[in-house]
């Protein structure tokens, strides 16, 4: 668990396999599925009963959904920092860059369950969906979330580093640019 | 007109005979059948004594003997004669009357034929399994009157009355009757016509074929059936009933079935042939899913037959009472809770008695009735709870009591809590999140 506090130490010298990060990835991705379709559960009584009939293939693209997508943004995330780092004469590979930003998915893997937490009571203390409702505990959930992305960055930033072989300066402007955009996008919607 | 002729050669023998005179005579019955036993009765008025009385058949036969020595005590005597005929014709037997030495002799008539009242039927058409009423025409074609007469009518099925009666038919008459009749499937009537020629038993049959026809029976239209209602919601089913058959039914009487379905019936006494009646049944579900209702109804032909058919529907019955409760809203004040809300009627039809009732903390809000599609608002105040036990009480149209229930948490105090215990999980997380990103920094 180095890679949580001293992520530098942990990457220095290191040649890491796919195996972990998959790894983290799956329990992210299977967190994410179980919290997905114990909302939608227990959202469908609560929904219109012209709408409920339609809630059954809902639950199942939901669930589908929050699985596969840790797995779209690992590659996603690994893409835009390859291309960036790139600019700065970036040497490691594509796998090699994947393999290691796969642990900084822990941090996210915490966030996940605590924003599922708050949403499933959320869901539960209420009797009837109201928008105010939705909005103050999506205000919470996105801070959460933005806490625990700034850890995952400060991981990613030393992964990139390594991975690539550049300087922890250009590992950073290539994790913060795509990250602070995600960030500031979250802080607007809120707002 | 023979009776007539009769009379006139009387006369002329009245006109001969030496105080003896034949004033009448008759034939009982009035014409025989060939083997008929008949009477014929000799009136003879006059003050002679008579030394002898006797007919001569002339091709009948007399059974009885002839009469001797006899006198006229008041004036007047009926001497009765005995015959039976033979075959087919007319008969000249003689009367043979001895006094004071001479014989007057006097022809009579008797009339012996072999036809047979006839009868018909005025419309042969009839309608499987549907009680017919059958008209007849019986026709005397012989000249004298044939009496206790007893139309039987025979077939397999049903006839009411089993036999017609007629005291009597004059010669060359006829007489009209009527009967019922069922039948599932025979092509023939058969009559047994008993009656009597004098004292003569008399039996003829014949057999009468009939034009059968198929029942077009009754006809069920559904004008309206919803096909979503939601639970204890009373829903109405409209429709007609057609008698297509050609006789009145009666009793007829229609129900919904189905698995926890409550409905109403309806009944008519009577239905006339092609009248059509319109019939109103209302059901209510009481549990969920897709529900069939069978619609069987019945009813009684004139000779008590019943008949039950049924015609199928699908339902789907929504896994929600009509009754809903919405928009609820908790005003915390002073430790006081004011919860208000609102009921919906979601059906077709009215519900009565409608009563909000809080079991925690025993209060009752009664909104009374609520039309269909409507709603109405409640309000009770009530002490702080975390949550409410609410209750809400109708009667549906049927006079069926429900009650739904709903448990209420307490939005606002939730929320609350929710504030006050998300603060600490942000700044632990924040603190860990900022001394990891220290440290790493710090150790690189």
């Amino acid at each position: 668990m180095k890679f949580l506090y001293n992520p530098h130490k942990f990457f220095e010298g290191r040649k890491e396999s796919m195996i972990p990060a998959l790894t983290i990835l799956a329990i992210y991705g299977v967190i994410g599925a179980v919290i997905a379709y114990q909302t939608t559960t227990l959202l469908i009584p609560k929904l219109p009963v012209e709408v409920r009939q339609y809630m059954g293939v809902g639950v199942i693209v939901g669930t589908t959904t929050a699985f596969i997508m840790p797995y779209i943004t690992w590659i996603v995330l690994g893409a835009i920092f390859y291309g960036i780092t790139a600019l700065f004469d970036g040497k490691g590979s594509f796998k090699e860059l994947l393999a290691m930003i796969g642990y900084g998915f822990v941090p996210l893997i915490i966030s996940s369950a605590i924003t599922g937490y708050l949403s499933i009571e959320a869901i539960s203390s209420i009797q009837t969906i109201t928008l105010q409702d939705f909005g103050k505990q999506l205000g919470y959930a996105s801070i959460v979330s933005i806490i625990f992305t700034i850890w995952s960055a400060n991981i990613f930033i030393f992964a990139v580093a390594h991975a690539r072989e550049v300087k922890i300066r250009h590992a950073a402007i290539s994790v913060l640019i795509p990250v602070g955009l995600w960030i500031a996008y979250t802080v607007l919607r809120v707002m | 007109m023979k009776k007539l002729l009769m009379l006139l050669i009387l006369l002329i023998f009245v006109g001969n005979a030496k105080g003896l005179v034949v004033e009448d005579y008759s034939v009982y019955p009035e014409t025989l059948f060939p083997g008929d036993i008949g009477t014929i009765t000799v009136t003879i008025s006059g003050h002679d004594e008579m030394r002898g009385v006797t007919l001569f058949g002339n091709g009948l036969k007399i059974l009885s003997p002839s009469y001797g020595k006899i006198g006229v005590p008041d004036g007047k005597i009926s001497l009765n004669f005995v015959v039976k005929a033979n075959k087919d014709g007319i008969y000249y037997p003689k009367l043979h009357i001895y006094a004071n030495g001479t014989s007057i002799t006097y022809p009579l008539i008797v009339k012996v034929e072999s036809l047979q009242p006839e009868i018909l039927i005025e419309d042969s058409r009839i309608f499987r399994n549907e009680v017919n009423r059958i008209n007849f025409t019986l026709y005397n074609p012989r000249e004298g009157e044939i009496t206790s007469v007893v139309v039987i009518p025979v077939i397999q099925g049903k006839v009411y009355p089993k036999s017609v009666y007629f005291r009597e038919i004059k010669g060359n008459s006829k007489v009209n009757g009527d009967f019922y009749l069922y039948t599932p499937n025979a092509s023939n009537l058969e009559f047994t016509i008993k009656y009597k020629n004098g004292n003569n038993a008399k039996q003829v049959k014949y057999v009468l074929p009939l034009d059968v026809y198929e029942s077009r029976g009754t006809r069920i239209e559904i004008l309206n059936i919803p096909h979503h209602i939601f639970m204890h919601d009373v829903v109405t089913i409209e429709g007609n009933i057609t008698n297509l058959r050609h006789d009145k039914i009666h009793d007829f009487s229609i129900k919904a079935f189905g698995e926890s379905i409550k409905a109403t019936s309806a009944y008519f006494p009577t239905i006339g042939s092609g009248e059509t009646k319109q019939f109103q049944i209302k059901l209510s579900p009481h549990k969920s899913g897709m529900k069939k209702v069978e619609l069987g109804y019945s009813y009684k032909d004139q000779f008590e037959k019943e008949y039950k058919e049924s015609i199928e529907a699908e339902l789907v019955v929504e896994n929600e009472s009509v009754i809903r409760i919405t928009e609820i809203e908790v005003d915390e004040n002073v430790g006081k809770i004011v919860l208000s809300g609102e009921i919906c009627n979601l059906g077709s039809a009215k519900v009565g008695s409608v009563t909000v009732i809080t079991h925690s903390e025993p209060k009752s809000y009664f909104i009374g009735d609520l039309e269909a599609a409507d709603f109405s608002n409640f309000d009770l105040t009530l002490k702080n709870s975390s949550s409410i036990n609410l209750s809400v009480q109708f009667v549906n149209e049927m006079g069926e009591l429900f009650t739904i229930y709903k448990k209420i948490s307490i939005p606002r105090k939730n929320a609350e809590h929710s504030e006050v215990g998300m603060y600490p999980v942000l700044i632990a997380a924040g603190i860990i999140v900022s001394i990891a990103v220290v440290i790493s920094w710090k150790k690189r």
